[in-house]
């Protein structure tokens, strides 16, 4: 892993705007709130977090699907904040998504060939399509009669095969992949991991994996990031964060995974209460409500981030710098 | 430990459905058994027919011209396969009740929380409207719903999933069921949200002292609840045996590649996972010999040839395999 | 590994997938084709359509009188061997009048679906995709559906005047809002489909995305609807002529037929039982056939 970085994204806000009656925006769902992520060349970068807390909405607006209410999106060094959707379509070349779910990623109406050649078609590259289209369909596996069945003659392992196929045949350098393997059975699960494994390994690909069952984002990434209520509570590389949890919500999230291994009783910290609504987030911390160690500071005052080990921060009062 | 009772019995289970390419049979030759107390877990990945086994004890799929049941299924001595619908739909809900994956679709919106809970009260023990409400909100607390008095009058829209869930449970078991069947309770919820309603349904399960059937693809969700555990493969029970056996000497192949496959939290310092060649093949593409010979890696001629009987393989499993794993 | 054996087998592999291909093409079109024929009333229903519309095209060789031939002697005469359908107050043979009269109903019908179809799914498709455009064609769509559909009609046609072209017209735009309604809520719905966000990842551009990928899998429901418009249509036009203010007459259309029958209705009730009833039938048909193609076309119907 270099230190060289190919996607540098700073204080990204996505809010969304909630209509009244009369179409005024009366209110704001602040999804993504004040986040920043840097993803280096070759690595994997692991988005944690429970349903709502932003994740996927924040690897959306990385990739310009959605536009963000604030913040700066650099790739490969070059500002794409401000790029129109006619300019960003160079871009999308480069940043490529696989998504969870292998039924409705697919158009059913079209057949496996026709959904590879049409990407080719859209970026306009010249090559023998039909030649690029069978040896990417090799290199995810499948074979070369797949490339005249619809999807829905494939099993789900296999359709993600076929979505794998569509973000690399571009060649991309970076591809979001949005809790691809969360819809698969376990077998077929380790499949797909091993697949996006080597694929990194040959193509020095960066990832951005968005799940949420983390012994699968710890198995196969280098940092995580954990996100509650749109924030990004605490970021570290892997074994640093398993070893030393920092933030009260990673903390009761890791003790809350089951385990594989009936031997093992953990303690669990059990949360109180709901996530809350980021319609109305709380005051200061977004997490007070429920933490077990709150402070009067944490409902008055925004934690900003601290870094407490090298290349781990925090953002939580309990820790002074 | 005493001699346990057994509250549920499976012989030989076979459920098939009539299609336009034929009869196709999910659950083929299926055999188990509940006891009194305990949770057993039934796991595999989709197609396995864990989940048309747990309807088939419910007779959920009772369409006469579209499934076909052979085998028997003892409820208390009682072939549930034999008794009249008009019985049958006593015991649903009141001797054995399903807590379903999908709590939203499962809970009728137009009714509150309470009309729920309430409703298979006053169906099967009669109980007086003001009794089965002052039960439902019972119910609700003994399942740890907050503020339940308030609770009761709301409408499933307005609670969170992992409540939901929660308000599912507790009209699954406002009867005081023997006999619960969780198809895949946790799938759809959140990991800390999953880590609460597994927790409960132990407690109830301590609690209530009933018997517990939790059918999960989840091997870690099965690893932290049960006490007993029935692997499926393509409709037939590969392996069965105490929940620490099949974890530490897994004997069938298909129950080895699953448990490997799995990412575990701890470090082994490992570059990639165990996998298991090949997928699960469809229902009218079942292979002559062992269902799981296609993929399995020590698989002989004999594999392709013969089906292996589900047998006692050394005291503690109980395995559908011609070679188990660790056994000469 | 030697380049010209993998070259052949290259190339074997590549004659595989041509037969594979088309074997799979044919399998898929024989099950569409088999799933439609098996349904009775949906062959019922393009029988009828199709004798209808040859019945229109062969006009001039089936009908035994042409449709403004006068015999003033024959004056409503009831049906006989020369006159199967009887005569009219100006003696004009009824059977070909009907005749002709089904290239003028079939006609308007099927241009009125056809217009309404194109420019339907247009604005249907444009006002899923973009939101400001959205809430201005709704509205005027929801200000046309506000009006029932015949008041509509011929307070266009009295602005316009009377002509089958005009006819046609007033009915498109009565028409043209149904099918906009549904073409857009089923395009909202494959909208939210991952495939249509993932070619957005890929850098297709909003035409692409609407043309290629949405528009093929709101067709079903469309064409489905567009079939039921054809049907009234041909009602629609009937009624507009039998009020006076749609084909202009003697031009034989099964509205102006009725429209001179309701005169003498007590005593030749072959001017208005006959060409009702030949109007039933494409409707009847139409219908039918639309109900066929809904179950063919549901990819959940499997």
């Amino acid at each position: 892993m270099s230190m060289e970085v190919v996607l540098e994204a700073q204080n990204i806000r996505k809010y969304f705007p909630v209509k009244g009656n009369m179409g005024k925006v009366v209110n704001h769902v602040k999804a993504v709130d004040d986040v920043s992520v840097k993803l280096y060349r070759g690595e994997t970068f692991g988005l944690v977090g429970e349903t709502g807390c932003g994740k996927s909405t924040l690897g959306r607006t990385l990739m310009k699907l959605l536009e963000p209410t604030a913040g700066t999106i650099c790739i490969e060094n070059k500002d794409i904040t401000n790029y129109s959707e006619r300019k960003m379509r160079s871009v999308r070349s480069y940043i490529q998504m696989v998504f969870q779910d292998p039924y409705s990623s697919l158009n059913p109406r079209k057949k496996v060939g026709q959904i590879l050649e049409e990407v080719l078609m859209i970026q306009k590259i010249k090559c023998d399509r039909q030649k690029t289209v069978l040896d990417i369909l090799e290199k995810v596996g499948l074979r070369k009669e797949h490339y005249y069945r619809f999807p829905h003659e494939f099993s789900g392992g296999q359709r993600q095969r076929i979505g794998l196929a569509r973000a690399l045949i571009l060649n991309p350098g970076i591809i979001v992949c949005d809790e691809p393997v969360s819809a698969l059975d376990v077998s077929i699960q380790s499949q797909i991991i091993n697949l996006l494994l080597d694929l990194q390994e040959e193509r020095n690909l960066s990832y951005l994996f968005i799940a949420h069952d983390m012994s699968v984002v710890k198995f196969i990434s280098d940092r995580i990031g954990v996100m509650y209520l749109g924030h990004l509570v605490e970021e570290a590389e892997t074994a640093e964060l398993f070893a030393n949890p920092l933030h009260p919500y990673t903390q009761a999230l890791l003790s809350a995974v089951p385990e594989a291994n009936p031997h093992v009783r953990k303690k669990r910290i059990v949360l109180q209460g709901d996530v809350p609504s980021p319609l109305n987030p709380p005051s200061g911390c977004v997490f007070h409500e429920r933490c077990p160690y709150a402070k009067p500071i944490c409902s008055q005052e925004k934690p900003v981030k601290k870094e407490m080990a090298k290349d781990h921060t925090v953002n939580c009062h309990l820790y002074e710098k | 430990m005493a001699e346990q009772e057994k509250i549920l019995e499976v012989k030989k289970l076979t459920t098939s459905f009539k299609t336009e390419r034929g009869k196709m049979n999910a659950v083929q030759g299926v055999s188990f058994y509940v006891n009194k107390g305990e949770i057993l877990g039934v796991v595999g990945e989709s197609g396995c027919g864990k989940s048309v086994t747990a309807q088939s004890i419910l007779r959920l799929y009772d369409e006469k011209y579209l499934v076909e049941y052979q085998g028997e299924i003892l409820f208390d001595g009682v072939d549930l396969l034999e008794i009249p619908e008009k019985e049958m739909q006593n015991k649903r809900g009141k001797d054995i009740s399903m807590v379903f994956q999908d709590a939203l679709s499962a809970l009728n919106p137009v009714f509150t929380v309470g009309e729920q809970i309430m409703e298979p009260l006053m169906n099967h023990q009669h109980m007086k409207k003001e009794e089965a409400r002052k039960r439902a909100v019972e119910m609700l607390r003994l399942v740890g719903i907050p503020a339940p008095e308030k609770r009761v009058s709301q409408y499933p829209h307005e609670l969170s999933g992992g409540m939901r869930q929660r308000v599912m449970i507790a009209i699954a078991l406002s009867c005081n069921p023997r006999l619960l069947i969780a198809d895949e309770p946790t799938t759809a919820l959140d990991v800390t949200i999953q880590a609460q309603i597994i927790d409960l349904i132990v407690e109830l399960n301590f609690k209530m002292h009933m018997g517990v059937i939790l059918i999960t693809h989840d091997l870690a969700v099965v690893a932290e609840t049960c006490k007993r555990v029935i692997v499926m493969y393509l409709g037939q029970t590969v392996e069965e045996a105490d929940v620490n056996d099949i974890f530490d000497h897994p004997m069938h192949p298909y129950t080895n590649g699953l448990i490997e496959s799995i990412p575990l939290l701890e470090d082994k310092g490992v570059k990639r996972l165990h996998t298991i060649s090949g997928m699960v093949p469809l229902l009218n593409q079942i292979p002559k010999g062992c269902r799981f010979a296609p993929r399995c890696p020590y698989a002989t001629e004999r594999c392709h040839r013969e089906m292996p009987e589900f047998v006692n393989a050394d005291g503690r499993h109980k395995v559908r395999c011609f070679y188990p794993i660790g056994l000469e | 590994m030697d380049n010209i054996s993998a070259k052949t087998t290259n190339m074997q592999e590549e004659e595989n997938i041509a037969v594979l291909k088309k074997q799979l093409k044919k399998e898929q079109r024989q099950i569409k084709i088999h799933k439609f024929t098996n349904n009775k009333l949906a062959m019922i229903g393009a029988v009828i359509t199709i004798a209808m519309a040859l019945v229109a095209i062969l006009a001039p060789v089936i009908a035994p009188a042409g449709p403004y031939d006068m015999l003033v002697s024959d004056r409503l005469k009831n049906p006989s061997s020369v006159h199967i359908f009887g005569t009219d107050t100006f003696g004009r043979d009824l059977f070909s009048r009907i005749i002709y009269g089904a290239r003028v109903s079939m006609g308007v019908g099927a241009a009125v679906s056809t217009i309404s179809l194109v420019v339907g799914m247009v604005i249907g498709l444009y006002s899923s995709y973009y939101k400001t455009l959205d809430s201005i064609l709704m509205r005027i769509c929801d200000g046309l559906k506000a009006i029932p559909a015949i008041l509509l009609a011929i307070a266009f046609m009295a602005v316009m005047g009377t002509s089958v072209r005009n006819v046609i017209i007033s009915l498109a735009i009565v028409y043209i809002p149904d099918i906009a309604r549904i073409t857009r809520s089923s395009a909202l719905m494959v909208k939210e489909q991952m495939y249509i966000e993932s070619m957005k990842a890929l850098g297709a551009s909003a035409n692409r995305i609407i043309w290629f990928h949405i528009a093929p899998n709101v067709l079903s429901p469309v064409i489905v609807q567009t079939s039921f418009i054809f049907a009234t249509a041909i009602v629609q036009e009937a009624s507009l002529s039998f009020l006076g203010v749609g084909v202009p007459v003697p031009a034989p259309s099964w509205g102006n037929i009725l429209y001179e029958g309701k005169t003498v209705i007590y005593n030749a009730w072959w001017m208005i039982v006959l060409p009702g009833l030949s109007m039933a039938f494409p409707v009847l048909g139409l219908n039918l056939f639309g109900d066929g193609i809904r179950e063919v076309m549901d990819p959940m119907s499997n």
